[in-house]
């Protein structure tokens, strides 16, 4: 099955909740004995989205690994290190194989592959050991406004038409 | 007795209660080897939906942060030479001891102060320091800034006090007034947008379009400082336009018909015109057009609620435009009804007695069980605003700043307040502790304050204390939880149990009979009946009130004449303005036009970001990471008129100094305006802003706002 998340910009105020647990359930860089301002991998990140026209002058949006259905990095990764995860879909990487190249990065479309001190790529894994275990992925339990979702996407729910529905409940046009 | 930390390599999960800011969120805590290795929300928990926010979940760090004291240490060279000798725990608490001893028989009681901010917390650690400080003689001074006191004693005058909560359940509007729940109680997002979807509309008022703002109906920005003149405004519309309540009016309140008030805002005030929205649009900026229908909408939304935060603090106005939110909100009907802001217990019933009261009051009778603060019923004798002292029990930072600079105090114990960073105009902050005696600083960290004293002591994290917690935010639920210890680590120690060692060395083994703190929880809790053992057994929390609604048609309201006061009884006998009149902040363009052609931007400061609390969390590599510098933002067109780049160092400055500081263009904040975030040691808003002119109620400087100016380091393209 394939799993993804789903991110809806309407319920995210840039907590960052998700990134710290992502480092917190990771235990990625930076690490307690470095320098404050040292920054590592951040396989999250809430990216803002400024515009000096229109109504709304921020965005927000939460990225992450997209785990594609055709994963550009998976494509092109002459080690074959990148592989999908039979059970979930997640697009993980095989360390053993790696061979910090780099070439991932060049063809993925959303920044997703990074490297550690060891030039290995690092990446969102979707927390696949939480999966496995039943749970979701840090970032999903951890985000206060409830912003992030994970679930197959074939049939997962679909919230935004979900919460339209609710208002025109709410709005006595159908009751 | 009190469970200790445990050292076991065993993975253990420990339900606690967070500390990371002074909401008090439940958590829990995995540990192993004696280490946190991961701090998470409780999963169903009513009050947070299971989530925790980003300085929540740094909770490994903030514990092992290399750079934290871990044992106590003594001044050796000169003060602020940065010499210091390692001594032990008895060292340490018997020379305090001593110098405590000496003031007391040199200078009297009030010669020794302990000052107070938030790091330890509100709750059952402010009344263990009360318990000490009355039984040395002497009343708990404020050390940092009075933010939110001024705003909770104008409620507490107005209607018995502070919502609790807003019904996020009910509501189908929300106004957030000068509060980001990302940055101080992000866990409730999920509340605020459930309502959303479910069809509510989100207001923000802010200065900066960000955060909330983003995703809201409609925002509003006024300049900083004028929030008083839109809801003067606001007030103005639904009398004007006949949208009170007028069944809840004329039966809660103290002006029925709104007579009073009637004529107030429309001319009979100190200014003597009318509060228009064109009035206040001249004033404030925000559309008068804008103002009109967010009172109509307001007025005409039966369950709508205003959740108001630090934005509206840190101004000489501060309590008058707390009142005319309180005014809003009761001419509306919109108190403790379903979908508005509900006033719930927000503190257990505490034993008034266990302060220990009678040791500066031989007369002392409580009137009933503690409540949120103590509040003793007098004015000590060095408290110059006996309002915000009845408020809170604590004597305001300007009395105890001028303790210190006439020489009075000969020790001062400071306990979680970082006064060199977080209060306006360092230097005088420099001077004043320069003439205390000696002075004791307890603080995890050897912070800007702790460089100035004689003697430093390592305070614990939440994460390595026990004691009973509630939580505090704009989801204020009746909740009495537990804070548990998880961890030991270096020498460090709670700041109860500090305040319990020194108790004993000073010879009060009668009122500290002993170090275990489930003595003082079960004293403290006596009323509740609820004990430490209770809660060790329940730890995800015991509740001690329910929510209801309207009880103001069984009890009226807990102000003079059991009435909403929209006529503040106890402003009028004590002098002040029983109806809030507009009040300009010390510096505005409107205040000082002079001085406004030298400094024509308004220079503003407010929260530091999700990610920090006031001056805390900067070592924290995983939060440092999202906001590594501080930095100006201004207007992003206006930057380019002006040639200032992104990331250039530019100086900001005000009448009283100047700091250098990167330039962040942005599209969130309008032209003529800096924003400088708090809290940053290093280019601190502080060395800007305004230590003087007090409101005359509550001691609060117009320390968040005042006029500036941004430079190009080169010299060119000033702005004029």
């Amino acid at each position: 099955m394939q799993y993804g998340f789903h991110f809806n910009v309407k319920r995210c105020a840039q907590c960052f909740a998700c990134e710290v647990a992502c480092k917190s359930a990771h235990g990625t860089r930076p690490h307690v004995q470095e320098e404050p301002g040292t920054c590592g991998p951040r396989f999250r990140q809430v990216v803002e989205l400024k515009s000096e026209e229109g109504p709304t002058p921020i965005q927000y949006v939460s990225m992450a690994c997209m785990h594609c259905g055709d994963a550009a990095c998976m494509s092109v990764c002459p080690a074959r290190a990148i592989y999908r995860d039979p059970e979930f879909g997640a697009v993980l990487v095989d360390h053993d194989k790696c061979l910090g190249c780099r070439y991932c990065s060049w063809a993925c479309e959303f920044g997703a592959p990074q490297f550690g001190a060891d030039g290995l790529m690092v990446k969102c894994d979707m927390c696949i050991d939480r999966l496995r275990e039943g749970l979701d992925p840090a970032c999903v339990a951890s985000c206060c406004g409830g912003a992030i979702a994970v679930g197959p996407v074939e049939t997962r729910q679909n919230p935004v038409r979900e919460s339209a529905a609710k208002r025109l409940a709410a709005a006595d046009r159908l009751l | 007795m009190a469970q200790t930390a445990g050292t076991s390599t065993e993975k253990r999960t420990i339900d606690s209660v967070c500390g990371g800011c002074h909401n008090s969120c439940p958590i829990l805590v995995e540990v192993k080897d004696g280490r946190v290795l991961r701090v998470s929300g409780q999963p169903g928990d009513p009050r947070t939906g299971g989530a925790i926010c980003s300085k929540g979940q740094a909770g490994p760090q903030i514990a092992h942060d290399p750079r934290r004291l871990l044992y106590p240490v003594r001044r050796v060279g000169e003060r602020g030479a940065g010499q210091w000798e390692r001594v032990s725990w008895d060292e340490a608490i018997s020379e305090l001891a001593a110098k405590i001893k000496e003031a007391l028989a040199e200078g009297g009681p009030r010669s020794v102060a302990f000052m107070r901010g938030q790091a330890p917390g509100w709750g059952f650690t402010y009344d263990m320091t009360q318990r000490l400080a009355h039984c040395v003689g002497t009343e708990v001074g404020m050390g940092a800034s009075e933010c939110f006191v001024p705003r909770a004693i104008m409620e507490g005058m107005t209607y018995g006090g502070m919502p609790s909560h807003c019904d996020y359940e009910n509501a189908d509007l929300l106004i957030f007034w000068g509060k980001q729940p990302a940055f101080s109680v992000a866990p409730s997002l999920r509340k605020i947008y459930d309502a959303h979807d479910r069809g509510a509309r989100l207001v923000c008022v802010d200065p900066l379009h960000f955060h909330l703002a983003a995703t809201a109906d409609v925002v509003l920005q006024p300049e900083p400082g004028t929030d008083l003149a839109v809801m003067l405004a606001m007030i103005h519309t639904i009398i004007e336009k006949g949208l009170w309540d007028s069944a809840f009016v004329d039966a809660y309140t103290n002006d029925p018909g709104l007579k009073r008030l009637a004529v107030h805002v429309r001319g009979g005030n100190a200014q003597g015109i009318p509060y228009t929205p064109e009035w206040a649009e001249g004033i404030s900026g925000v559309p008068a057009k804008d103002i009109e229908a967010l009172a109509v909408e307001y007025a005409t939304t039966p369950r709508a609620g205003i959740v108001s935060g630090h934005g509206l603090e840190g101004r000489v106005n501060v309590t008058q435009t707390t009142r005319a939110l309180c005014i809003l909100r009761i001419i509306t009907g919109h108190l403790d009804r379903v979908g508005c802001d509900v006033f719930t217990p927000k503190s257990p019933d505490r034993d008034p007695r266990f302060t220990l009261m009678d040791h500066v009051l031989p007369d002392f009778e409580p009137a009933g069980p503690t409540k949120m603060f103590h509040v003793p019923p007098y004015n000590p004798p060095d408290s110059r605003w006996p309002l915000l002292f009845g408020g809170q029990g604590l004597m305001p930072t300007p009395d105890m700043y001028r303790l210190m600079e006439e020489g009075k105090l000969k020790v001062a114990v400071f306990q979680g307040a970082n006064i060199m960073v977080t209060q306006p105009q360092p230097d005088v902050t420099r001077a004043a502790m320069a003439k205390v005696g000696y002075i004791c600083v307890i603080d995890p960290y050897l912070c800007e304050t702790a460089e100035l004293a004689d003697l430093v002591l390592p305070a614990a994290t939440y994460l390595e204390r026990t004691e009973p917690e509630w939580f505090k935010s704009d989801v204020w639920l009746p909740i009495l939880t537990f804070r548990q210890k998880c961890v030991q680590v270096g020498e460090a120690l709670p700041d109860t149990q500090i305040m319990i060692k020194l108790g004993r060395a000073l010879g009060f083994e009668e009122e500290f009979p002993t170090e275990d703190i489930d003595y003082y929880i079960n004293e403290d809790l006596k009323p509740t009946g609820i004990t430490a053992e209770a809660l060790r057994k329940q730890p995800r929390g015991i509740p001690f009130a329910t929510i209801e609604y309207e009880k103001f048609k069984k009890n009226g309201f807990r102000a003079p004449g059991g009435k909403a006061n929209i006529w503040s009884e106890v402003l009028e006998a004590n002098g002040f303005d029983p109806l809030p009149n507009w009040i300009e902040p010390s510096e505005s363009p409107r205040a000082q036009p002079e001085l406004a052609k030298e400094y024509p931007c308004v220079l503003f400061t407010g929260r530091s970001g999700p990610m920090y609390v006031h001056e805390q969390r900067r070592t924290i590599p995983w939060l440092r990471e999202m906001q590594p510098e501080p930095y100006v933002w201004l207007n992003s067109a206006w930057a380019r008129e002006l040639g200032i780049e992104d990331g250039e160092l530019v100086e900001v400055s005000s009448p009283r100094g100047k700091i250098r500081i990167k330039a962040e263009p942005t599209t969130i904040i309008k032209p003529g305006l800096l924003y400088v975030p708090g809290g940053w040691a290093d280019a601190n808003y502080n060395y800007l802003g305004i230590d003087k002119d007090l409101d005359p109620i509550s001691s609060q400087a117009n320390y968040t706002m005042c006029l500036g100016r941004i430079d190009k380091i080169s010299g060119k393209g000033e702005v004029e």
